[in-house]
């Protein structure tokens, strides 16, 4: 979420003015999808939360591909984007990393709040491997429980 | 035509016939019903050795039909019926630059249906005939090239029927399905990842331009924008949405490396501009922003120097005041000013000024200089833009040396009092006044 707007927020940068449209349209998204009703069954508790998070990896995304590989905001006005969390630092500095470009969130490779003892998520299994672990090849892993992320192996 | 006897089973499983028009009903098979069995059969017979192989679009709506006995015909988008001949020039002078000798093959490859060489031919047949249709002079070179190169490879489509193929015109399968199939032969695959190579680069140029048309935001998710395009038929012509998203990212990347570029051109020239009235040493006044804003703002008799800077305050930004006044001297100068706002009109304040440059006149001629280009300016007419009118007033106060000797002037108020287009052309009458005098 963004930080609420006070007066002593600093006024954004140059440039923010083309990119607002695009944000305005996320925070739609994020609205909408907090309105939804939270379903009752247990199985299906962490759904919405899900839904969420796959709105703001999509907003961080966005701002990390306008800034490293579009080119076409100023450092300035990244810095302001990241200091008025529109798009989650942590999150960023781990796809710079080798082996994380695709990374879905921050929890899925926490050894220690993963449900297997000292293992990082499921979703960070290539696809190919859970195949070949699988018996006659059918991989019954479809979302991770913590984001909803269906592999964000950097191979797939 | 239409068959009035229609034969129906009993549930016992005996046949009767019954007649639609009639409406009657018999067990005996009427007479008619055979004739009507037969004819059918025979026109079937017909339509089977007439029925159409390849189609194939030549110009004006005229249509090149090759039937399943090997015969040619003509048909045009109008009427339904196969001609033997066309009645069109330039239909008749492209089907005469057609490589005749590969229609032939078509036409036998139409005899035996199953011959899977027929999808190829007639692909090539219709690339040819495009060429012509866009550039006469390619075509020959063009057609001469695929016939070496594509001749002895088999066809893709071995797997389907060639009959299923030949009659879907302009079908193209993407890259996925031709890397789906179990081909065997490596040769083919590689020409077919070839193949798919350049014409991924020829689509994405092509998918680049959808991108133009509809003025996409670079700026934006690929979400967002494909919403806008994913109406338009050639929004399909690349089939994976990853590949899309890529061949977006790209664009946008391109695009904000343009932007960059003409911002940063702007910016030189700006700097230039800018460097070339230092070199001129066209500097303002002391007061020369503030007392144009004041001459802009609305002025009541109850207005104070902190309405001004409140109501004022994009402008004050603008002009950066704060870089050269302090608020102290702002507040100072603006309520020194506002007194002549308040009290004069136009015409009084426009005497002032003149009065002031009156008592001046010593002081002016002590510092003039340049002569030459102030009669310059003098004798050319007062520009419309507010820009050229300001740079006048600059060049002019330049002539006067308003920044080194005599520099006291422009500490006055008085010289301030009027706004930028009434001083100018007051300072025009009153130059062209004295320098008559003078010279």
């Amino acid at each position: 979420m963004p930080r609420i707007k006070t007066k002593r927020t600093k006024a954004a940068p140059d440039g923010f003015d083309k990119i607002q449209s695009t944000l305005a349209d996320f925070d739609l998204q994020l609205k909408e999808v907090q309105d939804q009703d939270a379903s009752k069954l247990k199985a299906k508790a962490n759904e919405g939360t899900w839904k969420v998070l796959r709105i703001t990896h999509e907003r961080s995304r966005y701002i990390y591909s306008l800034y490293y590989k579009r080119k076409a905001i100023s450092k300035e006005l990244y810095t302001w984007l990241l200091r008025e969390k529109y798009a989650d630092k942590m999150l960023i500095a781990k796809w710079k990393k080798r082996g994380y470009e695709k990374l879905c969130c921050l929890q899925c490779i926490q050894s220690a709040e993963s449900n297997s003892e000292g293992n990082t998520c499921i979703c960070r299994v290539p696809r190919s491997v859970l195949e070949k672990n699988s018996k006659d090849g059918v991989v019954t892993f479809t979302r991770c429980v913590h984001c909803g992320c269906t592999g964000c192996a950097s191979t797939d | 035509m239409v068959r009035f006897w229609r034969e129906h089973k009993t549930p016992d499983g005996s046949k009767y016939y019954y007649n639609i028009k009639t409406k009657q009903t018999t067990r005996e098979r009427p007479v008619d019903f055979t004739d009507q069995e037969v004819e059918k059969k025979k026109t079937r017979l017909q339509e089977n050795r007439q029925s159409v192989v390849f189609s194939l679009d030549v110009i004006n709506g005229w249509k090149l039909i090759l039937c399943q006995d090997g015969s040619r015909h003509y048909r045009h988008d109008r009427n339904e019926k196969l001609l033997d001949d066309v009645d069109d020039e330039t239909c008749k002078e492209l089907l005469a630059q057609l490589d005749q000798g590969k229609l032939n093959q078509l036409s036998e490859a139409a005899k035996s249906r199953y011959n899977n060489s027929g999808s190829r031919l007639y692909e090539e047949i219709v690339d040819a005939i495009a060429k012509i249709r866009n550039g006469p002079e390619e075509a020959a070179e063009g057609a001469a090239e695929e016939g070496t190169e594509e001749s002895d490879f088999p066809s893709l489509e071995s797997q389907s029927s060639a009959e299923e193929d030949n009659l879907i015109a302009g079908y193209g399968t993407s890259d996925d399905e031709s890397d789906d199939r179990d081909d065997t032969d490596d040769d083919v695959n590689n020409n077919g990842n070839d193949q798919a190579g350049t014409d991924a680069i020829s689509g994405s140029e092509n998918f680049k331009k959808l991108f133009e048309s509809y003025s996409l935001d670079p700026f934006s998710t690929w979400k967002l924008q494909s919403r806008k395009i994913q109406d338009d038929p050639n929004f399909y012509t690349v089939h994976k949405d990853s590949s899309r998203e890529q061949i977006f990212e790209e664009w946008c990347a391109d695009q904000c490396k343009g932007a960059e570029n003409s911002v940063d051109a702007v910016g030189e020239s700006s700097i230039e501009s800018e460097s070339e009235l230092d070199s001129d040493t066209l500097e303002p006044t002391k007061y020369h922003y503030l007392s144009h804003i004041i001459s802009k703002s609305a002025i009541g008799p109850t207005t104070l120097a902190k309405d001004i800077r409140g109501e004022q305050k994009g402008l004050f930004k603008q002009y950066k005041i704060k870089d050269t006044l302090n608020g102290k001297a702002q507040e100072a100068f603006i309520s020194k000013l506002l007194f002549y706002y308040k009290k004069l009109d136009d015409s009084q304040r426009v005497d002032i000024f003149e009065k002031f440059l009156h008592i001046k006149t010593k002081i002016i001629k002590r510092g003039l200089r340049n002569c030459e280009k102030l009669r310059e300016i003098l004798s050319s007419s007062l520009p419309e833009e507010a820009f050229a009118i300001e740079t006048q007033l600059l060049e002019m106060e330049d002539c006067i040396d308003i920044h080194g000797i005599n520099r006291s002037l422009q500490e006055d108020v008085q010289y301030y009092v009027l706004g930028l287009k009434p001083k100018t052309t007051a300072m025009r009458a009153w130059f062209s006044k004295e320098l008559d005098v003078s010279s």
